[in-house]
């Protein structure tokens, strides 16, 4: 551990310290934003009711160093305290929940892969987002359907003055965005477009000498229209399409193909009608989608798996401060959920052979809420809310009876929009906080959470072929109770805002796949066969600091927690700890502005290793070798930890146009971070030898890379 | 109508990110402190209708344990008094030798034979512990008739298609061994040998037979048969006890190569006392196939 502090000073204390001195940046006024019909009806920062809310400007991620040249929101996330990553990729964990416990929203409309390259690169375009928020505590009202947080991603409108156009190129991709005034001051169009090229220069180099051809690359595509229509009417309509493509073939003796895609849409329009300046409504439509398609054939086999997810998605907001010391938020959601969760078809020899005679799975999910935040006091703000939402299950669907769990007794078919199993749940929260000063406050807050659909992973890292379930009369919904409080402490003469959290989090009606049991596909078997189901537990404290401006900014996040579970089919019940159970989790940001073209940034994280399940002792039976496996996930593997840092270079700056280069060096120590481990034997025991390692595979130790941005 | 069972696609998965990974991966071997382990005693025990019971006793070893000619003796347990008990008729097992087998040492009876619907108790005595089991011969269910597929492309390698009709109203378990004359030295599971009617119980059902290979025996590695192989087909129906057993330690044999598989756990014993392994009745028909 020495030599990771000793590091960690040099990092800090290699730069001079220049805080300056600026005014009070605490407002402490009421607010009142009607942009985005987000209306905060509340104070900022300090006298804010919420807890666990974190909010990324554009211009902090843009700080922040690059991976191969591109700069990805999630990963800037993964750098504040309670999200927790999962090594490299950019998958994350909120205050010990599991991967899909997070909401993940474009212009309040969810996606469901937010992943390029598996997990390596996010789907976001950092020059298309305007800003990024979380809530990792009690979420706020107007969100829903999943039970550890809401990452709320506001995409960038287009220019209402001037027509101008963006660009990056990195080593990995390169990205254009085009954007200006349709009509000036009243509507303007973003587009948005990036692509990797990985695949183009591999046919500049490829000799065709490779038994093997492999091909590789993901896109996306931004698009958004802002339409002021008068005074009192915005529309805003936002388009993203995203897909990867991935093949691998035997060239030359044509045995083996595989090819997998996968992709995400979504299509949204937004209304916001401001009826007097304390009241507004919003009307949001949208659809989101996402399918993957995996085939392979092997001589004369070939398999091929669907799966997809579509959301069509209506929501209306009501907005009103009905006095100075209160304001209402009034809404309806529904979502329209079409999952096809495994479709499944094989030829072998001259047969063909479709496993799955579900196609569709029909769900809807609809909610009605209310919250209120009140004034108490000067000093006391007090906020409630409550959303009461349904979740239906409809036909067509046939489920499969079977008497102790073998041998096909029944089959009960449900025609189409008959009701199959009807969920009602309320979804109370609560938050007060108390200004001692106004530097100072106090904060505490529950909630209480329902998820419908449920991402099954089919390995312990997340792969475009984990499938989303919903739930059904077998799965329950899973249900999160969170409590928290805070303190909170700024210190406006050095521009620091510190915070101290901490939380305890119950998760029912968790699911994990039973053991092995995907490595066949069962006949007749209903989707929701294969669960175990049980109970999650967390607890955490976060302290967080960070300085908001000056020649040096940046921030300190530390996270102490624990994740545990409960599976009544799992080690017989015991407590285990959860796969991404962190002890430790820390982070460190700086940015510095060495001169008015020179500025370098650095980051530092240090994580728990993952807990994982090894095999203890083994022994020979009918031929093999056999396992005995340690109480689940009672291993830990080395811990995560490495620094990045960015130099970027203004190479030309007017009013109008700017082009910077940018150098990044990802992992900067090499540290040899575990992305897995596996255990390799070798020998013969017929010739009576065998001897077992331990291996580990690293992912991205030192990498380079050089980018150049372009505004003109 | 009749259904087949299809291999697993999970590994090709797995091994698309490993090479898409491998553009900026480095492997290294590394040291972890490991927890003590205590070795425990290991039955391979089997009664088959006509036949003597057989068993192996062994023990388990740390994971990491470097095994070699010098130790790999000590994992053989020959000290045992091994009975086994039908009908208040004992029969005490006696030490024999297979040099085609691992352990080379195994106890094979001289008194009962093993009988369609009855139960088998298996008792073992080592150095003061006893060790129990019960298992039972089920009813046999033989196969209707099987055809040789060859594969598209390829007109060496071939598999075969075995049909069977599945007794209704009752849970069955099955398991396919596979023995290639000259090529293997003893009769070895198939690829994804053991299977339940889940999902087709009462019906005609198609399993479809490659061979498989083990690390220890003598069994040559292909993965389809081959024109001019010489093939006994063993079909086994067994309880489901011995179903879930097999079934997880082929999970764990597919999963064993793949790092990112949901980590497994280990197959339920069914032997009391503390020891690992299995006590199994099988109830068999057998089939002779020439591959051309």
């Amino acid at each position: 551990m020495l030599k990771y502090f000793l590091l960690l000073f040099w990092i800090i204390f290699s730069f001079d310290l220049v805080i300056a001195q600026e005014k009070d940046s605490i407002n402490t006024q009421k607010t009142k934003e009607l942009e985005n019909a987000v209306v905060k009806l509340k104070n900022s920062g300090i006298l804010e009711a919420e807890i666990g809310a974190l909010t990324l400007t554009k211009k902090e991620m843009e700080r922040l160093p690059s991976f191969l040249g591109e700069r990805d929101p999630l990963k800037a996330m993964q750098l504040l305290p309670g999200i927790q990553s999962s090594g490299d990729g950019n998958g994350i964990y909120v205050r010990g929940g599991g991967m899909d416990q997070n909401l993940i929203t474009l212009d309040d409309i969810p996606l469901y892969n937010v992943s390029h390259l598996f997990g390596f690169f996010s789907v976001f375009n950092s020059n298309t987002i305007q800003k990024l928020e979380i809530h990792k505590g009690g979420m706020p009202a107007n969100y829903g359907g999943r039970i550890s947080s809401v990452v709320a991603i506001t995409s960038e409108n287009g220019s209402l003055n001037r027509w101008k156009i963006d660009g990056n190129i990195g080593i990995l991709a390169a990205n254009l965005t085009i954007q200006g005034p349709i009509k000036k001051d009243t509507s303007s169009l973003l587009f948005s477009m990036r692509r990797t090229y990985v695949d183009l220069l591999k046919n500049i180099f490829d000799r065709r000498t490779s038994h093997f051809e492999s091909d590789y690359y993901f896109y996306d595509l931004n698009f958004k229209y802002f339409h002021r229509i008068n005074s009192k009417n915005k529309l805003y309509l936002t388009g993203f399409m995203g897909a990867d493509y991935f093949l691998y073939n035997d060239r030359k003796e044509k045995t083996f193909s595989n090819e997998i895609d996968w992709g995400t849409k979504l299509l949204s329009a937004r209304l916001v009608h401001t009826i007097n300046e304390k009241s507004s409504v919003q009307l949001t439509v949208g659809v989101t989608d996402y399918r993957m398609n995996f085939g392979a054939s092997i001589y004369s086999y070939s398999f091929n798996l669907f799966s997809s997810i579509q959301d069509y998605v209506a929501k209306l907001a009501y907005v009103i401060r009905s006095s100075t010391k209160s304001s209402w938020r009034i809404g309806i959601d529904n979502t329209i959920h079409s999952i096809s969760p495994n479709n499944f078809q094989a030829n072998g020899g001259n047969a063909k052979f479709n496993y799955s005679d579900v196609k569709k799975l029909i769900a809807n999910e609809g909610a009605f809420y209310i919250a209120n935040e009140y004034k108490l006091t000067q000093k006391m703000d007090f906020s409630f809310g409550c959303r009461i939402s349904t979740f239906t299950h409809v036909g067509p669907f046939t489920r499969y009876d079977y008497s102790k769990g073998y041998g096909l007794k029944d089959s009960i078919y449900y025609k189409p929009n008959s009701i199959i199993r009807n969920y009602v749940s309320p979804e109370p929260r609560f938050s007060i906080s108390y200004a001692f000063s106004s530097k100072a406050s106090i904060k505490a807050d529950f909630s209480q959470n329902y998820q419908y659909i449920h991402l099954a992973p089919v390995s312990s890292i997340s792969l475009p072929t984990d499938v989303w379930i919903p739930s059904s009369s077998v799965v329950k919904p899973q249900i999160g109770r969170q409590y928290s409080i805070g303190y909170y402490r700024n210190f406006p003469t050095q521009n620091i805002e510190t915070s101290v959290e901490t939380y305890y989090k119950k998760m029912d009606n968790l699911i994990e796949y039973r053991e092995g049991v995907l490595s066949l596909i069962k006949l007749q078997s209903n989707y929701d066969d294969n669960f175990y189901f049980g109970t999650g537990q967390s607890y955490g404290i976060e302290f967080f600091a960070k300085k908001t401006s000056g020649k040096m900014t940046g921030w300190f996040g530390y996270t102490l927690s624990k994740s545990t579970r409960n599976f009544k089919d799992i080690e017989k019940g015991a407590t285990f700890y959860a796969k991404n159970d962190r002890r430790h989790d820390l982070s460190l940001v700086l940015n510095y502005q060495i001169s008015p073209r020179i500025s370098f940034s650095c980051i530092f994280t240090y994580k728990t290793g993952n807990a994982m399940t090894i095999p203890l002792s083994r022994y020979f039976l009918q031929g093999n070798i056999v396992n005995t496996y340690s109480p689940k996930n009672s291993f830990r593997i080395p811990a995560y930890h490495r620094a990045d840092i960015s130099m970027t270079y203004l190479i030309h700056k007017t009013e109008t146009k700017e082009s910077s280069l940018n150098f990044s060096l990802y992992n900067v120590y090499g540290r040899q971070n575990p992305f897995y481990m596996y255990f390799e034997t070798t020998g013969d025991l017929n010739k009576f030898s065998l001897e077992t390692k331990v291996k580990q595979v690293s992912l991205f130790t030192i990498l380079p890379s050089i980018s150049y941005k372009f505004t003109f | 109508m009749a259904y087949k069972i299809h291999f697993s696609f999970l590994p090709y998965i797995f091994s698309i990110v490993l090479s898409t990974s491998m553009l900026f991966s480095c492997t290294k071997e590394i040291e972890i402190a490991y927890p003590k382990t205590e070795k425990q005693l290991v039955v391979e025990g089997y009664i088959e209708q006509g036949k003597y019971p057989i068993v192996f006793l062994t023990k388990s070893s740390p994971y990491f344990e470097k095994i070699d000619s010098t130790n790999l003796a000590e994992l053989i347990a020959s000290f045992a008094k091994v009975t086994v008990i039908c009908d208040g008729v004992e029969d005490v097992l006696t030490l024999k030798y297979n040099a085609n087998y691992f352990p080379v040492l195994y106890y094979e009876g001289t008194t009962i034979v093993g009988e369609i619907g009855k139960s088998y108790t298996l008792k073992i005595e080592l150095s003061g512990k006893t060790y129990t089991s019960t298992t039972k011969i089920v009813e046999p269910v033989p196969l209707d008739n099987f055809s040789i597929i060859k594969l598209k492309n390829n007109d060496v390698q071939k598999f075969i298609d075995v049909h069977f009709t599945d007794p209704s109203l009752r849970p069955n378990f099955y398991r396919m061994y596979v023995k290639r004359i000259g090529k293997d030295s003893t009769f070895y599971p198939s690829y994804l040998s053991t299977f339940s009617d889940f999902g087709f119980d009462g019906k005609p059902f198609t399993y479809e037979v490659v061979p498989s290979f083990s690390p220890i025996i003598k069994t040559k590695n292909e993965n389809y048969f081959i024109d001019g192989d010489s093939v006994i087909l063993k079909f086994c129906a067994m309880e489901e006890s011995q179903y879930n057993y097999w079934k997880k330690i082929e999970g764990q044999i597919a999963l064993a190569s793949n790092p990112f598989g949901i980590s497994s756990s280990d197959p339920p014993s069914t032997i009391t006392g503390g020891a690992l392994g299995i006590w199994a009745g099988l109830s068999s028909n057998y089939y002779s196939i020439k591959i051309k």
